[in-house]
């Protein structure tokens, strides 16, 4: 699993800070709940810190999760939903735990709940009756199948009934210290075109492009590649996270085309997450870290050391998105003609959520008339793919000699315990 | 030419910004009240103070309004605004001169009739501008667009005074988590140095 994996080298960095009585006791539960919605269908995906047991709940009009644990303070933020079967998630205290209600619009939608692991997830589905009288199988079907992106049966999902929309493949788990399983995200699609160069190539048409390139040159580099979308449509900013987070990506790479007002802006920018940005787990700890002190959970000392910890995770994934955004650029401007705009931290919201070192990548500005022209060119995408592929090679590898040198005799298994 | 990024110290959320505006309901602290909107009924002095606030003005104060220039780099352009007034006050006539454009050779990246609704302080430096909805309506695709926008308000603020550690965006009163299709808001932003050409950069 991601998380302990992640923390293990980083428990062995600070062993003295860490009392062993630590690795026993659980970290606060946060929850980040994000939405999506297509017609008469919305998707609210429960991303826990870790996982946690449940009970569920039905009546007519409301859905409940009961966890037997109580959620971090800041997780309790209710949300209201203008349109779709859910009006309004709330999230409250209870007598055991905690209650993670969905109040509904319509009586007894159709729901279903999918628990991912890995990381631990409640993937909800909700149809109202618009939906489900018009969901045709086979429309629903988010990433077709390609030679790339069988799986093994041990990592099937358990079968549903009825399958989801949207629901995203998985990729083979990738071992401990292994970074081979890439998700590309080519941006917009569908009825968002994104932008569009004066010689009328538009951006959703072009990252496509790319994308497609780029997972061939990916595959033969041996590395598993699958595409959050792989036709022209559009796909929520969340799902995108989401695929990549269900499939077990190791990296994420969002795929952009840029356009200024000013004509003579060119080159290529890579960019990873802001610290200040809501990511899905360090959100709830920015908030303690900033918040008055006040007596509660986070006052006990055990709990500040989790809480730095996890802190920790949170900057080591930022730290390799840096790591990786610094290689793709590098690659970059070692092509001829593409200058050099650097690696930025931006509060992409694309990026929001995913749980692995994730980048956005734009390639170019196609306001740019001689920049739009390069990037149309085959032979200049797969120059382009190339140095991506190379970049993304470099970081493997960097991550396998770390997690090498770090782990030395240890044994992985007793990571995260 | 790379950027580590400006230590985050605070990146306090909204879950502050609502306890803040809470806990001005119903307890003794003074309100962050708008402060900016022109129909506001609020008195100026009801502005909680900040760090700094107090001495005796000048006239006027230099500002760094912040626009683009041709490679999409931002760049400062030296203003005076007047200095009189509460902090509150300074600050909206230093977004109002912003939104106004650049009298020099720079590129405006706020979208033309912007308009700000209410500005809002936090006692810990944070300000949050409510803005209407022409800014995100008038951001073309290209996230540069979206970007210098943001920024170019963000670190005109953060640059022009030293009370102002992070300014936070709202759109018609409301969070935006995908200005111009891809920017979060919903968190209070830092200057960004490295949005503007300098020695070192291309």
């Amino acid at each position: 699993m991601k998380f302990p994996l992640l923390l293990a080298p980083l428990v062995l960095v600070v062993p003295l800070a860490v009392p062993l009585a630590l690795a026993a006791e659980p970290l606060p539960l946060s929850l980040q709940v994000s939405e999506s919605i297509q017609g008469d269908t919305q998707r609210i995906v429960l991303a826990f810190s870790r996982p946690v047991t449940y009970e569920i709940e039905e009546t007519k009009v409301r859905y409940t999760l009961r966890l037997r644990e109580p959620l971090d303070r800041d997780s309790l933020r209710d949300l209201a939903f203008e349109a779709g079967p859910v009006r309004r998630v709330r999230l409250d205290r209870s007598s055991r735990g905690a209650e993670i209600t969905f109040v509904l619009r319509e009586p007894e939608p159709h729901i279903t709940l999918l628990e991912q692991s890995e990381p631990f997830q409640l993937d909800l589905t909700i149809r109202g009756s618009a939906a489900r009288k018009s969901v045709t199988p086979g429309e629903t079907q988010d990433i077709p199948p390609g030679p790339d992106q069988e799986m093994p049966p041990e990592t099937q999902p358990e079968p549903q009934e009825p399958p989801p929309p949207s629901l995203p493949d998985r990729l083979p788990k990738s071992s401990p210290g292994e970074v081979r399983n890439i998700v590309l995200d080519p941006g917009h699609g569908g009825s968002e075109t994104g932008a569009v160069g004066a010689s009328g190539l538009r951006e959703k048409d072009l990252v496509l492009q790319i994308a497609r390139r780029l997972r061939e040159s990916l595959t033969s580099a041996g590395f598993r590649v699958l595409l959050t979308r792989d036709e022209d449509r559009g796909v929520d900013l969340m799902t995108r996270t989401a695929i990549a987070n269900h499939a077990g990506a190791d990296l994420f790479v969002s795929i952009h085309a840029n356009a200024s007002g000013s004509a003579a802006a060119r080159g290529a920018e890579t960019y990873y997450l802001s610290s200040g940005a809501p990511d899905a787990q360090a959100g709830s700890l920015a908030g303690r870290e900033n918040g008055p002190a006040a007596p509660g959970p986070a006052s006990h000392p055990s709990e500040e050391i989790q809480l730095v910890l996890w802190e920790m995770a949170q900057s080591a994934q930022l730290a390799r998105a840096s790591r990786l955004a610094e290689m793709i650029q590098s690659e970059l401007n070692s092509l001829s003609g593409l200058q050099d705009r650097g690696v930025r931290q931006a509060p992409f919201r694309v990026l929001v959520g995913a749980t692995m070192p994730s980048v956005l990548l734009e390639v170019g500005f196609l306001s740019n008339p001689d920049e739009a022209q390069s990037l149309a060119q085959p032979d200049y995408q797969d120059r382009l793919c190339a140095a991506v592929t190379a970049a993304i090679r470099r970081f493997a590898e960097s991550i396998k000699r770390e997690d090498k040198a770090e782990l030395g005799s240890w044994d992985p298994s007793e990571a995260g315990r | 030419m790379t950027r580590r990024g400006i230590p985050a110290t605070a990146h306090a959320g909204l879950a502050t910004l609502m306890m803040l505006l809470l806990a001005a309901c119903s307890d003794a602290p003074p309100p962050p009240e708008p402060a900016g909107t022109a129909s506001s009924p609020v008195p100026p002095d009801a502005v909680p103070a900040l760090p700094g606030e107090g001495e005796p003005p000048p006239n006027v104060q230099p500002v760094r309004l912040h626009f683009a220039d041709e490679m999409d780099r931002l760049a400062p352009e030296m203003r005076d605004i007047d200095a009189g007034g509460t902090l509150a006050d300074r600050l909206r006539r230093t977004v109002e001169a912003l939104f106004a454009g650049p009298s020099g050779r720079l590129r405006r990246v706020i979208p033309p009739g912007t308009r700000l609704r209410a500005l809002y302080l936090d006692p810990r430096g944070i300000v949050t501008l409510d803005l209407d909805a022409t800014f995100a309506r008038g951001l073309t695709e290209g996230s540069s667009d979206a970007l210098l926008a943001v920024w170019s308000v963000v670190n005109t603020l953060a640059v022009s005074f030293a009370e102002v550690r992070q300014v936070k965006l709202l759109i018609e009163g409301e969070e935006r988590r995908d200005l111009g299709g891809h920017l979060d808001l919903s968190r209070p932003l830092t200057a960004d140095m490295s949005l503007l050409a300098g020695p070192g950069r291309p």
